[in-house]
């Protein structure tokens, strides 16, 4: 009799704590975050870091993470089908939000859900959201990308004697690259000044252009942040790996190179100035919390300040370029500092 | 002493020079058309080869947008220094670049293009006049009693018997688009023109074209406007809903048909079909020039814009044998070349 009764109570307990468990997952808020590149790059990682740190939260949501991995699909049809893709799993997973992480994940998907009824969306690390339509949507709001440039121009005159500095920036020509070649134009440089700012295809166009800043014109800086583009020749289709092209660039560069992303200096650029996609990832989740406590969007945009100064071993190689010791220990202490970047300990071009 | 001075204000000259050379931007840039980014990227291609140059940055943005960048309000040394154009640039662009100071600007008519409703090859619909165009895009259309309706097209067949019985469907560009405006102007406003009861109301209303003939239809999928996303660069997803649709109509510029013959195909107009003897001999209804537009204020400040521009114009280029020929572009030849 009382084991029978013992039972039924065990039974009823497991059932209870079942139907808590079910209820507890099928009401915590769900969120999706879709990454235009793969979590093999850093800036990736140190964005997911940021975000899920700040994420924790007694309303705990679960979240679900996809790749579009575009860096390695350049071919429209591909990242259309990568966008199809998510837009797939957003249907069956249903997300109160996404979380939309660069250029491709807007383009491909996000757009889409422009004044969706029951989607909110947060972008991430972009820095035009006018051109997705998204400045009228009432279900959109996100973290605006910005390059510091008011913390470049200060870090340069760090670097050099000189008070008015003459900068060119080179990139290949993606989207990307022109988000951020629009960003450096329209910028207010005084009391330096942009000679020059190149976009190329291909990796002779990529050389002609550093032989020319060399011999043409008396740049004391040239600024790099999208490279990953850049085809081996004209006649071929194959992209070079980025690392090459910056190792190129090193060599035969008279101008020393800095990079606006933090990724840049691990590909061997010598100091790169750039904003922290840790702290982006934190404000982005930020904007996640308060629309699953408002149910709404209440914040319309936000934009990250802080920015890190990463090194390569490489900055040494310039006799010129006087690196403050404060930013060496700062690199070394963010582990922003790389002493190669060198495949297999050579490069190949 | 002569020659010393004659020396010294040749030194001078040539430090003067070799300054001024080094101060130049090093890049062109530009935006524009659609239709001509086609044209403009190979130009660029060919040019940086010959003369060892970079070669100059070209984007596609639509001929409205690219002509807003390039005289708009946000001008500073890198706005763009050329723009391509698939129709003549209006009063009030030229204004708004006067506001802007963006100071004399060059037209540049670099050869014919002809507008093409293209369709899936192999589907069964040759020829169609531009009053059945317009009878089938336009949201009111005349009723038999001269009264403006709603569209109740739904077939060709429902427009003329001897249209083929399939679904009236038809994809425009983008408003900004100038094939878009071309479009209206040439097609639209001449099958307007062409149907005696809309010609009536013109002459009695006084109302504009654009409220008249030019608003197209939004019941349901019959007329779709691409977005900018289905245009991209290359046009290749427009092409793609156009085969993927068979019986669709795309409309869009000459060029593409030679890209992609083996996919689309184009219908005739009025009894012409598109081809190059037509285009250039202005035959077929839809021809049209193209341009590009050059600020002249950038030949002395970006290398090699002059050269560009003239080898824009070079026979080797848009000449009667040109390169640009192989892309779709049909060549002025010397009677019906315009001046710069």
């Amino acid at each position: 009799m009382f084991k029978k009764r013992f039972f039924i109570v065990k039974g009823i307990l497991i059932l209870v704590i079942f139907w808590f468990i079910l209820s507890y997952n099928l009401n915590r808020p769900r969120v999706m975050v879709i990454h235009s590149y793969s979590s093999t790059l850093s800036s990736v990682r140190a964005f997911s870091r940021g975000f899920d740190e700040a994420l924790k939260h007694d309303k705990n949501p679960s979240t679900l993470t996809y790749y579009m991995n575009t860096l390695n699909r350049q071919k429209e049809r591909n990242k259309v089908g990568s966008g199809v893709s998510a837009v797939g799993i957003i249907e069956d997973f249903k997300p109160q939000v996404i979380v939309a992480v660069g250029e491709e994940a807007q383009e491909y998907v996000t757009k889409k859900y422009i004044n969706h009824p029951e989607i909110k969306v947060v972008y991430a690390k972009i820095k035009r959201p006018e051109l997705y339509g998204y400045e009228t949507a009432k279900n959109i709001t996100g973290v605006r990308e910005q390059f510091p440039l008011k913390e470049v121009k200060n870090v340069l005159l760090d670097l050099s004697p000189k008070k008015r500095l003459k900068l060119a920036s080179i990139g290949d020509q993606t989207t990307l690259m022109s988000a951020d070649d629009n960003f450096i134009i329209e910028h207010s440089w005084d009391p330096h000044v942009i000679t020059d700012s190149l976009m190329v295809k291909d990796f002779d166009e990529w050389k002609k252009a550093i032989r020319k800043l060399n011999k043409m014109k008396e740049v004391d800086f040239i600024l790099v942040s999208n490279y990953r583009n850049i085809k081996a020749s004209s006649d071929s289709q194959k992209v070079l790996y980025h690392k090459d092209v910056i190792a190129w660039t090193i060599e035969n560069s008279e101008i020393p190179v800095v990079g606006l992303y933090e990724t840049n200096s691990k590909d061997g650029v010598p100091i790169s100035i750039s904003t922290s996609s840790y702290t982006e990832g934190q404000s982005t989740a930020k904007l996640v919390l308060e629309i699953i406590q408002e149910s709404s969007v209440k914040t319309k945009q936000s934009e990250t300040r802080h920015f890190l100064v990463s090194l390569n071993a490489k900055y040494s190689m310039y006799d010129d370029l006087k690196v403050p010791e404060v930013y060496k220990s700062f690199a070394i202490a963010s582990g922003l500092y790389y002493e190669s970047s060198r495949r297999n300990g050579k490069y190949k071009i | 002493m002569v020659n010393i001075k004659y020396k010294l204000i040749l030194l001078f000259l040539t430090f003067f020079t070799s300054f001024e050379a080094s101060a130049k931007r090093l890049q062109i840039r530009s935006v524009g058309s659609t239709t001509v980014y086609p044209f403009s990227v190979r130009v660029s291609e060919s040019f940086a080869k010959k003369y060892k140059t970079l070669e100059p940055f070209v984007t596609s943005t639509g001929t409205g947008q690219g002509i807003d960048q390039f005289c708009g309000t946000s001008q500073n040394e890198f706005s763009p220094d050329f723009t391509g154009a698939s129709r003549k640039i209006k009063d009030n662009e030229i204004q708004m670049c006067k506001n802007n100071k963006v100071g004399a600007i060059i037209e540049v008519p670099i050869g014919y293009d002809g507008i093409i409703l293209a369709l899936k090859k192999g589907t069964k619909f040759t020829n169609i006049s531009l009053e059945e165009l317009f009878l089938a895009t336009s949201k009111m259309i005349p009723n038999k009693h001269g009264k403006l309706i709603k569209n109740p097209y739904k077939k060709w067949r429902d427009i003329n018997p001897k249209l083929p019985n399939i679904k009236i469907q038809i994809l425009l560009p983008q408003v900004q688009n100038g094939t878009y405006g071309s479009f209206m102007k040439l097609a639209m406003n001449k099958g307007c023109e062409a149907n005696s009861c809309m010609k009536k109301l013109i002459d009695t209303s006084g109302k504009p074209y654009k409220e008249l003939c030019r608003t197209y239809r939004n019941d349901g999928d019959h007329v779709t406007i691409a977005t900018k996303y289905d245009l991209g660069d290359s046009h290749d997803l427009f092409i793609q809903k156009i085969y993927d649709n068979p019986g669709m109509l795309g409309v869009m510029g000459y060029s593409f048909l030679k890209q992609f013959k083996e996919k689309i195909d184009a219908i005739s107009i009025e009894g012409t079909p598109p081809s190059f003897d037509n285009i250039s001999s202005l035959k077929y209804p839809l021809s049209r020039p193209l341009y590009i537009y050059v600020r002249q204020d950038r030949l002395n400040k970006v290398e090699g814009l002059k050269d560009f521009i003239d080898f824009y114009q070079s026979d080797e280029i848009s000449g009667e044998k040109g390169q640009l020929l192989e892309l779709g572009l049909v060549p002025f030849n010397s009677e019906t070349r315009p001046p710069i």
